[in-house]
């Protein structure tokens, strides 16, 4: 039985919009896999899992005479199963298997918990508990379905269409557990603030002065990037309480990020530590009760006194200098580091060498990548049931426009003593088959290369850059086809890491596009450790703005390898100093901010009037300018020069930004990003889950565009040039209008050169 | 069809006065084998979209029923071979709450000789297998069963599946043997239980839910209030909207009509100042945007000047379910702003709430000329180009995959050529190159083979297919069809074809020998596109021409007309039709735009204007039965009664590169049967070549009465001649040309 939220409804007093529309989203549609059960005890609880969790949305098909399937489970670190755990599987097979031959097996990590004989029976869908061994699983476990099946005793083709049994989605795992509390240490820091075993998504409460000054507000947004960079596919929902907590109660995590003055409740939840303590809204030496240093930066976690059971982690110092500086401290390579204990004094003249471990960004842009940078590993798989081996293929760029071309060079091996005349190699990109290599070689192959064209037409891009690439082996054994009905199956195909994708030629690049933002977060992520990244915040900016921005990181990180060096740069100003490439701006439709010289906007929401310039080359003006009374998000993106993005968050109202925090934070409500430079997300008054909300993307081209003549020039010289290149431009677009010209000009050039060939010819013979 | 439309004008031309029996053709329709969705599978085999029948409503259970009819084939449908599958694309509309008594009742039969252990027949909704039934001797006459559909499984757009795994022995088999089958009978329907779900007004959502394109049941209908009396720009603005709802709709079945109040159980769309349109001061209550008098005020209450438009999106006060659309103004410029910039396709998505007032639009430059989606426009246009997607088939029963190529309807063939199809394909290695090969079919007939002759199989490869060009027209079929079979294949081996593939790039291409170049008038090319008032997809180059006193009458036969060439184009930016009570058109939009000109004879002006070129204009309140041309000359007779419409397409007499549509007839009835023509899918499917039809209650009959050398060829550039240079240009050249030739001559023999 579901018997509410996971927290109390004092922790809504500020957030009263947001954290419910998460939760009914959850638990409506199952997506973020957590649906809280009335507790046996009071220290029991459970949880239910759905196989949604775990990125299988469809059935799971176990196909031929013997499949299986791995789901990676986890148990986290502060949980201690109880009995009544359990796998509650739902399957159904085909009618045409031999009871007596066909069996499911479920097994944990490798031991068998559970044998099925696939019977007349059970051939409908079937709802079956399996206690799970709570004594043997560990923090990373396997459970693997498998099959084994039959439709004659002699004579069968392993691979006849009969042979099926599906898992479906209505299975579920179901925990019970009693949480025991771990010490605090920051050893074991980004734990506890992100738990990537859990199965929750990981809340982060962040408090902040009442005026966050800029350095503040980087040291937010460095601490949230490398939090969501090491969450990765753990689900992150943040929120910002400015002054003051909001009291959480257990489930959500608070990081004080700010010095003792600026946060005045600090020293009321935090007791004194061995380290550090609070004195006079200062830190000071326990012992001696002096201040530190005005630069030392401080790190601590602790657990609030007016809710215990919470874990907080603070980062501050007795100025924001020392905040900062805790703040680089604690994502820099704590390896080196060696944080322990739970508080860290930083010297203030704490340096480290800024190592800027750049990694290639994991999609295809405009050069060439090899599987090891796109993070693809050897794989290998076996037998004549070999399951397709997947690649996740992200591409940001358009290879139609100019031609430019993608080439596979595949590195691959496969075993001896398979049948030449059906083992081959298939690739398959969005499910459309381009290519065949022939495993013919009767003593296999260890270092078999080949060279393969992609289709580019088959590159998915607009509205998501996700490809799926399938390498499908073809594992024949060699008495395949014959009435023999115990072979032996030794075969086995592999996919090397040395594999590399080459381009030839250039690809033109789609930005402005808020749809590459999709599973790649181009072009923002264009540098992992986003030392191109700036954010920028009008002044007076309210808790609900700070948190989109928070929310935003919170999508980067989650969507770049994590490295160490990070250094976005965050803004606090009306009229900022645009210093890097890619510039993120969160403002109201009440607030503005000047944008850098060359940037315009088409879409100018201001106070109560809204307006949209449609523009295309050389010269187009459709325009409207109205005034509405509804509230929305919009997402405006620009390309102002060659290789430079602005996008614009705008907001009716500041309580408008809490939809967006909640759909950027949000998996599925992301993915529904649609190719354009413009979006607008309605606020609607309606509580509905955050995946159904209205999205509406503007794909009129503008007329700038990344790395093309149509970025604006900086120089004035180069405004000029551009002048007189759209001049012509027009010109020539006039030109081909006429087609008459064309054939009076050529005939009329044909005859003066006639005429001049003849006046030539004519004074050399003189 | 054109070559026909060609064929006919030329015997046309060549003659004097001739009336000429049309034929149009009639695309195949029978694409219906293998793995294709019903829904629009058989796109090439009507020019216009129908109304299914096939779906029963029940509203008051609120159940829609699914048959075999309504999925594409009535009479069942026939899974042969080893294995197959059929799909069938269903949706689930917006707003609708499936309930879990939704059920699925499938009537199925199958070959008495298939081995009961071995096969099956599965059916199964988006992927999932909700039955699996043995094909056994109890199944062999006709049967039935009964799933039900699980709710969570439906999304907004889904798949039936009904699939089979047959086989009459365990060795030697041949897959392609005749007593392989199961035939999925016509009893087979699904039952979906739905509850609708309230819904929110919000300009956000727009055109929902005016226009759901999930619906793809039940008509969707619109009551228009429309008054009579509005000015000619509220007139405008009910065009463009009209228009605009067309588009959106697509082949959606639509049906539009004129109301004087608000419907008690329908979507409804209000148009006019407050004081050309009573029902908006009746629903000043409801607005966000508050009435004084019979002017809008702001939310300061300041009164809005004249020339601002106001949008509102408000619940209908008679049915909650139900939104009334309003688009109004204090001034009728206002209307025709607050129109345009609705319909506007990118403005309007970033509007937001239930009201906006409309300050200024603009509507930039002109719409692309010919820029018509999914056409062929151009030779050398891609696949990609219209549209179309790369698709794999597998395996040796590897499903047929299906192209449909239109081309747009102003392009002229040249005889006795080809069309070339460059096709780029790709296929797997190890495939027995004696028997494998790709055949090519247009529209049905088998045109080319092609070998797949590679063992070590092909990527990206090309084959030109020709096609003569009498056999490609508008709307074509083009089928591929792998047939793939894997090396020393033998019935008696357990041969696999798991590793077995086809692909057809979408890189492939067309070349036409031809140019732009369409005869015109011919009534025949508006349901091919709505030519060539459509030629600007925005219809920018149209006005809409209405009697000074139009009746509600007119204003139907307007809105049937705009709604159905909505329905025929597709813009991508907004809607530039204009429209004018007849006394106040302006000179420029005279001469320079298509007109339609509606209205029956004596009512609207224009007509008067047209006497001496229309060839069958009648008297008012004529009695007559024989219809004669302007200059008493008869051409034709037919059984006229006054009930009947008349529409004729003729070059304009204020410009020869366009043309006047008109809408007439002698009474109101009449005018009825022009807009019955446009209203109705089946009606409006049957428009053959000609400039003149006449519509009565059995539909329209057209045919050709023109006068030697009124056919005009129009071409490529806004519909205007071809290059024509003067004879003294000629001349001059000429001379020059002969100076220069004689002055080289002069050389080379030392003249």
């Amino acid at each position: 039985m579901i018997s509410g939220l996971p927290f109390k409804s004092k922790f809504l007093t500020w957030t009263s919009s947001r954290w419910p529309k998460i939760l009914l989203s959850t638990l409506a549609l199952g997506f973020l896999n957590a649906a809280v059960i009335t507790p046996e005890s009071p220290a029991a609880e459970t949880i239910k899992v759905p196989l949604q969790h775990f990125n299988i949305d469809d059935v799971i098909l176990l196909p031929t005479v013997r499949a299986k399937y791995e789901i990676a489970f986890t148990k986290p670190t502060t949980w201690q199963l109880l009995a009544g755990s359990k796998f509650h599987l739902a399957f159904q097979h085909s009618h045409a298997l031999l009871p007596d031959r066909s069996w499911l097996k479920v097994m944990v990590n490798k031991k068998t918990i559970q044998f099925i004989p696939l019977t007349k029976d059970n051939i409908t869908s079937q709802g079956l508990d399996i206690a799970l061994p709570v004594d043997a699983l560990t923090p990373f476990n396997q459970l693997t379905l498998q099959v084994e099946q039959h439709y004659t005793n002699r004579c069968e083709d392993p691979l006849d269409q009969s042979l099926w049994t599906q898992v479906l989605p209505e299975s579920y795992f179901q925990f019970n557990y009693q949480v025991n509390p771990q010490p605090l240490s920051l050893e074991t820091y980004p734990y506890p603030i992100i738990d990537t075993l859990a199965y929750s998504p990981a809340k982060i409460q962040y408090i902040l002065p009442e005026t966050v000054s800029e350095l503040e507000a980087n040291a937010l947004a460095l601490v949230n990037l490398h939090l969501s960079q090491s969450a990765k596919k753990q689900v992150m929902q943040t929120s910002v309480s400015l002054g003051s907590p909001v009291s959480a109660e257990k489930v959500a995590r608070q990081i004080w990020i700010g010095t003792p003055e600026a946060l005045p409740h600090l020293d009321q939840e935090m007791a004194g530590g061995n380290a550090v303590a609070l004195q006079n809204k200062q830190w000071v030496n326990p012992k001696t009760r002096q201040p530190l240093p005005g630069n030392a930066g401080v790190i601590a976690l602790f657990h609030p006194k007016s809710s215990p059971a919470q874990t907080a982690l603070v980062i501050s110092g007795n100025t924001p200098d020392g905040v900062a500086l805790a703040a680089e401290y604690l994502t820099a390579n704590q390896t080196a580091i060696g944080l322990t204990g739970t508080e860290v004094i930083v010297p203030p003249d704490w340096y480290t060498e800024a190592t800027h471990p750049e990694k290639p960004s994991p999609y295809i842009s405009f050069g060439g990548k090899s599987f090891t940078d796109l993070e693809f590993k050897t794989r290998e798989v076996h037998k004549i049931t070999a399951e397709p081996i997947l690649y996740k293929l992200p591409v940001v760029t358009n290879f139609m426009k100019n031609g430019a071309q993608l080439w596979l060079d595949l590195s691959y091996s496969y075993s001896p003593d398979l049948n030449p005349e059906f083992s081959s190699l298939e690739l398959r990109l969005n499910d459309v088959s381009f290519a065949n290599l022939p495993l013919t070689n009767i003593n296999g192959d260890n270092a078999a290369k080949a060279t393969i064209q992609i289709p580019t037409e088959l590159l998915r891009v607009k509205n998501t850059p996700n490809n799926t690439l399938v390498a499908q082996f073809h594992l024949m054994p060699d008495k395949k086809g014959y009435c023999i009905d115990n072979y032996e199956d030794n075969a086995w195909g592999k996919i090397m890491d040395d594999s590399s994708f080459r381009i030839d030629g250039r690809p033109s690049s789609y930005l402005p596009d808020l749809g590459v933002l999709n599973a790649t977060m181009y072009p923002y992520s264009k540098s992992n450790t986003f030392n191109a990244l700036q954010l920028v915040l009008p002044d007076g900016t309210h808790a609900q703005a700070i948190d989109s921005l928070i929310a935003f990181t919170t999508r980067l990180g989650r969507e770049t390898t994590q490295v160490t060096g990070l250094a976005p740069l965050v803004t606090i100003s009306e009229a900022p100093e645009i210093q890097r490439d890619h510039v993120v701006v969160f403002k109201t439709v009440k607030q503005s901010v000047a944008l850098p010289e060359g940037a315009r906007l088409n879409w100018l929401p201001s106070d109560g009037i809204k307006q949209l310039m449609l523009t295309t080359v050389p010269a187009t003006k459709a325009y409207g300018q109205w005034r509405d009374n509804g509230h929305a998000i919009t997402l405006e993106q620009f390309s102002h020069a060659t290789g430079r993005v602005i996008t614009v968050v705008n907001a009716t109202r500041n309580a408008d930004f809490t939809a967006f925090s909640d759909w950027i934070e949000d998996d599925a409500a992301f993915a529904k990003l649609q190719q354009g430079f413009l979006q607008q997300q309605a606020v609607e008054n309606v509580s509905k889950p955050v995946q159904s909300i209205t999205l509406n993307a503007i794909q009129e081209t503008p007329f700038h565009s990344e790395n093309t003549l149509a970025a604006e020039p900086q120089t004035w010289w180069g405004k000029i040039i551009r002048m007189v290149v759209n001049a012509l431009g027009s010109f020539w677009q006039w030109v081909v209008n006429l087609p008459w010209l064309w054939i009076a000009g050529s005939l009329v050039v044909f005859v003066i050169v006639i005429n001049l060939i003849g006046f030539i010819l004519r004074l050399l013979r003189r | 069809m054109k070559k026909i439309i060609h064929a006919t004008l030329g015997i046309f031309l060549a003659s004097s006065f001739t009336v000429l029996p049309i034929t149009a053709l009639q695309p195949n329709s029978e694409f219906s084998v293998g793995r294709v969705f019903a829904e629009p599978a058989n796109v090439a085999s009507k020019k216009t979209p129908t109304t299914k029948p096939g779906f029963k409503k029940t509203r008051g259970a609120k159940t829609l029923k699914i048959d075999m009819k309504a999925l594409g084939n009535e009479t069942g449908f026939r899974l042969k071979t080893v294995k197959t599958q059929r799909d069938y694309e269903f949706t689930r509309p917006r707003g609708w709450k499936i309930l879990p008594s939704s059920r699925l009742v499938v009537k199925f039969q199958h070959g008495a000789s298939l081995l009961p252990e071995r096969s099956s027949l599965n059916v199964l909704v988006n992927n999932r297998i909700l039955k699996s039934v043995a094909l056994d001797k109890d199944t062999v006459k006709s049967s039935t069963f009964s799933v039900a559909i699980p709710p969570e499984l439906l999304k907004d757009k889904n798949t039936l599946s009904f699939q089979v795994d047959q086989h009459y022995t365990y060795k030697c088999e041949d897959p392609y043997s005749e007593e392989l089958w199961t035939d999925i009978l016509p009893g087979t329907e699904m039952t979906l239980n739905y509850q609708p779900m309230p819904t929110q007004p919000n300009l956000a959502s727009y055109p929902y839910p005016l226009i759901d394109n999930l619906n793809h049941y039940f008509p969707t209908e619109i009551a228009y209030v429309v008054p009579q009396g509005l000015s000619s720009s509220s007139l405008e603005g009910f065009g463009v909207i009209a228009t605009h709802m067309g588009q959106h709709s697509q082949w959606h079945p639509l049906n539009p009509e004129i109301r004087n109040t608000l419907p008690d159980n329908q979507n409804a769309i209000v148009i006019g100042t407050p004081a050309e349109n009573n029902v908006i001061q009746s629903l000043s209550n409801k607005f966000s945007l508050k009435l004084s008098g019979t002017a809008f005020r702001d939310k300061s209450g300041i009164t809005l000047p004249d020339d601002f438009g106001v949008i509102q999106m408000i619940q209908n006060p008679k049915s909650p379910s139900h939104v009334v659309l309003v688009i109004t103004g204090n001034s009728p410029e206002g209307v025709k702003k607050a129109a345009h910039l609705l319909v506007q396709n990118q403005l309007n998505k970033v509007m937001v709430g239930q009201s906006a007032i409309v300050e200024a639009y603009t509507p930039g430059d002109n719409y692309p000329y010919r820029a018509w989606d999914n056409f062929i426009l151009r030779s050398g246009d891609r696949f990609y180009d219209l549209d179309l997607k790369t698709q794999t088939s597998r395996g040796i029963t590897a499903l047929p995959i299906f192209y449909t190529l239109k081309l747009m309807p102003d392009i002229l063939l040249k005889d006795r050529s080809t069309v070339k199809i460059k096709t780029r394909y790709s296929y797997a290695s190890q495939l027995d190159v004696e028997q494998s090969k790709l055949e090519v079919l247009l529209n049905g007939n088998a045109i080319k083979s092609i070998p797949l002759d590679d063992k070590q199989g092909k990527t990206l490869a090309e084959a030109e297919i020709e096609i003569p060009t009498e056999a490609f027209s508008t709307y074509n079929q083009l089928e591929y069809r792998f047939h793939i079979y894997p090396e020393k294949y033998d019935m008696c081996r357990f041969v696999t074809d798991v590793h077995l593939w086809g692909t057809i790039h979408n890189t492939s291409s067309i070349d036409y020998p031809g140019e732009v170049k369409t005869p015109l008038p011919n009534l025949g090319l508006m349901n091919d596109g709505g030519y060539p008032f459509t030629a600007y997809q925005d219809l920018s180059k149209t006005s809409v021409v209405l009697p000074d006193n139009y009746t509600a009458t007119d204003l139907n036969a307007m809105l049937q007309l705009l709604t159905r060439f909505g329905r025929e184009s597709r813009s991508l930016k907004g809607i530039e039709l204009t429209a004018y009570k007849a006394s106040e058109l302006p000179e420029d939009h005279k001469t320079g735009n298509n007109l339609i000109v509606i209205g029956a004879t004596g009512q609207n002006t224009l007509l008067e204007d047209l006497n001496d070129k229309s060839v069958l204009l009648t008297a008012p309140n004529s009695e007559q039965t024989q219809l004669k041309t302007a200059d008493q000359e008869k051409l034709a007779e037919l059984q006229y009664q006054p009930g009947q419409g008349v529409i004729e397409e003729l070059l304009s007499p204020w410009n020869e590169n366009r043309v006047v549509l008109l809408l007439t007839g002698v009474n109101a009835p009449a005018i009825q049967q022009t807009a019955a023509l446009f209203e109705r899918d089946a009606w409006f499917k049957e428009i053959q070549e000609g400039n003149l039809m006449v519509v009565n209650a059995n539909g329209p009959k057209s045919t050709i009465i023109m006068k030697k050398g009124e056919a005009r060829f129009f071409y490529e550039q806004d519909q205007r001649d071809g290059f024509k240079m003067p004879i003294w240009g000629w001349i001059t050249l000429g001379f020059f040309a002969f100076l220069g030739v004689l002055s080289i001559l002069r050389f080379l023999l030392g003249w």
